[in-house]
């Protein structure tokens, strides 16, 4: 086939063209999760009186900053250019700092809900991390590796954050740890996906 | 340069919006521009690879389209996805050039003539037969969609369709290739 022929066999396709929109998918998809958790793990009991804690803020806050330094790049930047992940590496690298300090101050790391917490935050990602991949496989990624690395970060944030809303174990030492175990797992999810899903 | 960037990112944008021909001459725009890209992009050595890279480059383009932001110019993101599928096309024949075919005193006559004519040709014939007829019905002998239809009883939008899956599945091919040489 020559290009002209390519050409004209390309302008006779007349499937519409397929639109990324990242952006809606997440939201969709993290209110999936959402439902998810309240039909199979349930909220925490108590969540109105403790919402105004700063301890309960934090757990939600501190993942969702994760996912919102790791997805803005693939929804804002260009798609030609290279997504910084160092803004992910630097709050990961504070709240490492932060959990080895809980942990000196004699935090607990385990109790019966280890498992389940480090379970629960991919699991709960899942969603949100197929949704951006189905996004992204409509997009050109020049680096699917670095994209995937950071679709599957966002999408670990988003899941450790929902997963916040059943968990209730505020020691800073357990939920900076696992949650931040179960993003990791999601972040290296992605990197792995990545490469063999997308391109460009 | 400029200008025609500026008249292939109108083009393009008629083309989103639905114009056929709009697109087409979009698309023959830039052929050539992407051939001149491909030709940076490849070492000198390698100029055989050009038509295969400028059409895993439209193909590439063509399907991933709606992604394009029209907000800004198209040629940058077209020199990024040319640049990458020359990448693509040096590593996967690379290999298979590299690959000592005593290594493979088990195989018989390849299914696929590898110097039979392009990439996309090859790829082609990985296709199930019926797509393969459409595919070519459409580009080669330029059979206009009525006919296509009625010969493969399929409605309008069931052809399209099938069209459609036809060179999602031919861009996968091309993609695999320097995968499925060495096995096959």
């Amino acid at each position: 086939m020559d290009t002209e022929e390519l050409i004209s066999l390309l302008a006779a396709d007349r499937t519409p063209p397929r639109r990324p929109r990242l952006g809606p998918r997440v939201l969709g998809a993290a209110a999936l999760s959402i439902l998810l958790l309240l039909a199979l793990w349930g909220l925490r009991p108590g969540w109105s009186d403790l919402s105004d804690q700063p301890v309960m803020l934090g757990k939600v806050v501190w993942p969702l900053a994760i996912a919102a330094l790791a997805a803005l790049p693939l929804l804002r930047a260009p798609q030609d250019a290279r997504l910084p992940l160092w803004p992910v590496a630097i709050l990961a690298a504070a709240l490492s700092g932060l959990w080895i300090y809980t942990r000196l101050s004699g935090g607990e790391i385990i109790t019966h809900t280890t498992l389940r917490c480090l379970l629960s935050v991919p699991a709960l990602a899942l969603p949100v991390g197929a949704a951006l991949f189905s996004g992204l496989l409509h997009r050109v990624v020049p680096s699917p590796a670095r994209a995937g690395l950071a679709a599957g970060l966002a999408a670990g944030g988003i899941g450790a954050a929902i997963y916040a809303l059943h968990c209730d174990e505020d020691a800073a030492s357990f939920f900076l740890l696992w949650y931040g175990l179960g993003i990791a797992l999601c972040g290296l999810a992605g990197r792995i996906a990545g490469p063999r899903l997308l391109g460009v | 340069m400029e200008h025609g960037g500026a008249e292939i990112d109108r083009l393009m944008r008629a083309g989103l919006a639905g114009d056929r021909a709009a697109y087409a001459r979009c698309l023959r725009l830039l052929a050539p521009v992407m051939q001149a890209m491909a030709r940076r992009s490849l070492p000198v050595m390698r100029g055989d690879l050009v038509e295969d890279v400028v059409q895993e480059s439209l193909l590439a383009l063509h399907l991933k389209r709606g992604s394009w932001d029209a907000a800004r110019p198209l040629l940058p993101w077209v020199r990024v996805i040319v640049r990458h599928k020359a990448i693509d096309a040096l590593r996967a024949r690379g290999r298979a050039v590299e690959e000592p075919i005593e290594a493979h005193h088990d195989i018989g006559a390849p299914a696929v003539d590898p110097l039979a004519g392009l990439h996309i040709e090859q790829a082609l014939a990985r296709l199930s037969e019926r797509d393969a007829q459409i595919v070519r019905g459409h580009a080669i002998d330029g059979t206009d969609p009525e006919a296509l239809s009625r010969q493969f009883g399929l409605s309008a939008g069931a052809l399209r369709v099938a069209l459609h899956r036809a060179l999602r599945r031919l861009a996968r091919a091309a993609r695999e290739e320097g995968e499925w040489i060495p096995r096959n």
